[in-house]
């Protein structure tokens, strides 16, 4: 008895103790944050190395894009001049002239054209998503060892002019050099560093809106404003600490109570939770969830036969209600695709791809239609001359994703493929670089595959581009001919008109023959905290856009 | 005892070689590249194979990494791009450490108070209440506990940290959700203990020298009955220590647990081995730590 007692007087005094911390901790907090102005964000794992030419994800562009600046930078979907402060591009849209500013790296140094120059040639030598750049004249040629880096497009005439030629006219190419890999690098450390440059703050200099400060591998990384930075009247925020929450569940508890200032909800029942209070900001963001198929059937001829074969494309295509998954599955949190390009896009100035291409909903439905998928099928069987879908041979169904995880798209199109069309699958569940060794080239290791894109730039052409016949990505085998020539094509055209109509007409080759079944685009949300404001989201790139926002508490 | 320990230092060496041997050669059955990923030229991916010597043939990469090793070398990560494995493991084993002292403090104290409460209640209402607690301490996997704790006090009652792990308070709950399965095991292995010890000769002499009822408990009944005990501790201890997946991943513990499953998706040869050498180091040591208290405590192991 006297234990017991003993024991709640000792449970009391701890909770008192426990309240003043809290009180004492609460009331520092809000000391200090009347004296600066903190953004705290989410980040996940795997922010392994922030140089810009070495590891790609979004988990480490949102700290790049602030603590780097490319030759420009988009913002609210809109242009802004970066450590260029002006830029002329040739008649032909060959040429791009950048005039850079006066700015400093965070360690003193000139931000000179060389840094560019030597970001590009990094890039084609060691950065792994460098083809994004191949308009790049010899990117392509350096990457592969066949030409010097002398001999690449980017060239510095003096310290203050930076002169990119292209390959092709693409309008798409400001897009291109807005982004975090096209940032400029620092050679000196490269070399000082070795292979652990990136690894660490101490072996990167900033150039951006913010300086890398601190960076705890795994736990946080903190940024502070940079008081050098030519737009740094617009800066309004003095310091981002990005904190390391791998599990989605525990962000979500922290901006519930405070301790972080966006979450990005995962359902739609958390986003309209959200709406309610006033909290959510919605906008569309690219990328498309796909099925890849294999023409070439894992070299079993039968399979080739039929993997080939349009009619097996749009007979699965068919058999799918993306409406009615999205309705009832996802509660409205995604757009039926019935082609690649999410029709927000932009093709020219003023008009998106949704306006401008004729193929939405011809080629593949937004609700299933059983008997036209029949319809395909006994075409299919006839070519194979089977009389039943019982004689087709088991197909290997690729996915990344555990194929009975409920937020995800790949246990309904199983259980289409498995019991609407009727075939007989098996389900290779391969995770982290297992799916991509599986996936890609050489290995093509699939029969069906889930799988999908995100864009690198704001144009039709970045849906397409990795389809093409030399394309090592994805593990795409469309091997067109027709198409590649009309997308050459289309990058050779200044028209921006005519440009659309033959991206178009590619379009509509592609959606009615290729080996892919376009399946959803994404609609994306973020919750913020009522004190953060001018938080601004993009379709791609840096999704939640907060260099501009502001902190009113 | 010097040639004991000796010996058991031998078999140590002995067994850390086969280790490395195995591990090292398994890993490479498992197919595919470390270095794909989406959006991967493939001449990039060939630059860095060379650049980290997988084009070498094996047995001489085998060697070459042993030599490395012998050096307390473990190289560089292949995902984790510019970090060395050593740097890994030296960053986030203090976390994990941390975590594990206190998770393990929590489940011996109460799982062996537990387990005494429980046997010397035999029967009786306090038996089943432990039995039970016991039962869901098992059975409840620790992302539900941890979870739950999460939202009960840290979004509902919001008197503590939600997570990360900056101070006392941060500690609570990853501490207590870690140590429940162990406690639990603890608990149930003590009870059981303090029954089989309990019709022992040795009790029933000191029953007969009349020795007080609390005499016998806590100088013969307790301490024999706690070597059975102390025999699942290394491997526990080891197993705690070395980090978490689930807890450091629901509080964000930047320990050395998600590197073990990450490290495996990624094929990240490197930091695999270094991981297994580590732990494999360290369960060898804890089970050699629990020898060496066996010795102490026992005599019937030490005069042998």
């Amino acid at each position: 008895m006297r234990i017991f007692s003993l024991k709640k007087s000792l449970l009391r005094k701890s909770y008192g103790l426990l309240l003043i911390t809290l009180i004492f901790a609460i009331s520092m907090i809000s000391i200090a944050q009347t004296q600066e102005k903190v953004l705290r964000i989410p980040g996940a794992v795997g922010l392994d190395n922030l140089d810009p030419r070495v590891l790609l994800s979004t988990s480490h562009a949102v700290v790049q894009y602030a603590i780097f600046e490319s030759l420009v930078r988009t913002h609210d979907g809109k242009l802004l001049p970066g450590m260029a402060e002006s830029w002329e591009i040739s008649e032909d849209g060959m040429t791009y002239t950048f005039h850079l500013r006066d700015a400093k790296w965070s360690d003193g140094k000139e931000v000179t054209a060389s840094d560019f120059v030597h970001a590009f040639v990094r890039m084609f030598e060691v950065c792994p998503a460098s083809s994004i750049f191949d308009d790049i004249k010899n990117g392509a040629e350096l990457r592969a060892g066949k030409a010097t880096p002398e001999e690449l497009g980017v060239k510095a005439p003096d310290e203050k002019t930076v002169v990119i030629t292209l390959k092709n006219p693409v309008p798409y190419f400001m897009g291109l050099i807005a982004l975090h890999l096209a940032s400029p690098g620092r050679e000196d450390l490269v070399k000082k560093f070795g292979d652990e440059y990136g690894a660490t703050a101490e072996s990167l200099a900033s150039n951006g809106p913010f300086i890398l400060t601190e960076w705890k591998h795994e736990d946080q990384v903190v940024m502070v404003k940079n008081p050098d930075y030519w737009n740094a009247d617009q800066i309004k925020i003095d310091k981002v600490i990005l904190y390391i929450l791998p599990d989605e569940e525990t962000q979500r508890n922290m901006f519930d109570v405070g301790e972080i200032d966006y979450y990005e909800p995962r359902s739609e029942a958390e986003m309209v939770d959200y709406e309610t209070k006033g909290m959510l900001i919605r906008y569309v963001r690219g990328g498309v969830r796909d099925l890849h198929l294999n023409r070439h059937g894992q070299n079993d001829p039968v399979k080739a036969k039929i993997l080939s074969n349009p009619n097996f494309m749009k007979a699965i295509s068919y058999a799918i209600d993306r409406q009615g998954y999205i309705d009832n599955v996802l509660q409205g949190n995604g757009i039926p695709a019935t082609v690649q390009t999410p029709p927000v896009h932009t093709i020219y100035p003023g008009k998106t791809w949704g306006e401008v291409s004729t193929n939405y909903g011809k080629y593949h439905p937004e609700t299933a239609d059983l008997a036209k998928s029949k319809e395909y099928m006994d075409k299919v069987l006839e070519d194979m001359g089977y009389t039943s879908v019982d004689q087709l041979p088991e197909f290997d169904f690729l996915t990344s994703v555990d194929p009975e995880d409920p937020k995800d798209v790949t246990a309904y199109i199983l259980s289409v493929l498995t019991d609407v069309v009727g075939l007989k699958i098996n389900v290779v569940h391969a995770t982290g670089v297992q799916f991509y060794n599986n996936l890609y080239k050489p290995a093509l290791a699939y029969d069906i595959a889930r799988a999908g894109w995100g864009p690198d730039y704001d144009d039709p052409h970045t849906y397409m581009g990795y389809w093409t016949t030399g394309s090592m990505d994805m593990g795409v085998t469309f091997e067109n001919a027709e198409f590649d020539a009309l997308l050459d094509k289309a990058n050779k055209e200044t028209d921006l008109v005519k440009r659309a109509e033959i991206l178009n007409q590619a379009e509509a080759l592609f959606s009615d023959i290729a080996p892919c079944i376009p399946l959803i685009h994404f609609k994306g949300a973020v919750a913020v905290q009522p004190w953060v404001k001018g938080l601004t989201t993009a379709i791609t790139g840096l999704n939640i856009d907060y260099i501009f926002a502001d902190i009113e508490k | 005892m010097l040639k004991y320990i000796l010996n058991r230092v031998i078999v140590t060496i002995l067994t850390m070689f086969v280790l490395v041997t195995v591990t090292f050669f398994l890993l490479r059955l498992v197919p595919g590249d470390p270095f794909a990923g989406p959006k991967v030229a493939p001449e990039i991916k060939e630059r860095l194979r060379i650049h980290y010597g997988l084009d070498k043939p094996l047995v001489e990469q085998y060697i070459i990494y042993i030599k490395n090793i012998l050096r307390g070398d473990f190289g560089y990560s292949l995902a984790k791009r510019g970090h060395r494995v050593n740097k890994v493991i030296k960053d986030a084993f203090p976390w994990s450490l941390d975590l594990g002292i206190r998770a393990m403090i929590i489940s011996i104290v109460f799982g062996i108070f537990f387990g005494i409460v429980a046997a010397l209640n035999r029967g009786k209402p306090m038996d089943y209440l432990t039995v039970i607690l016991v039962l869901i301490g098992i059975s409840v996997p620790s992302f539900v506990v941890a979870a739950l704790l999460q939202y009960f006090f840290g979004v509902y009652l919001r008197i503590l940290p939600v997570a990360r792990y900056e101070s006392f308070y941060h500690t609570l709950m990853p501490s207590f959700a870690l140590s429940l399965g162990t406690m639990a095991a603890i608990a149930r292995y003590m009870r059981a203990s303090m029954l089989e010890v309990v019709t022992a000769d040795y009790i029933k002499t000191a029953k007969a020298k009349g020795l007080r009822y609390i005499q016998i408990v806590t100088r013969h009944q307790i301490r024999n009955a706690l070597f059975p005990v102390l025999t699942i501790l290394g491997p526990a201890v080891a197993m705690v220590l070395t980090g978490s997946f689930i807890i450091e991943t629901i509080f964000a513990i930047p320990g050395l647990g998600r590197h073990y499953v990450i490290a495996m998706q990624n094929l990240d040869y490197t930091l695999v081995m270094g991981l297994t050498l580590f732990f494999g180091f360290f369960l060898i040591l804890m089970n050699l730590l629990v020898d060496f208290i066996y010795g102490l405590v026992d005599p019937r192991v030490r005069h042998n």
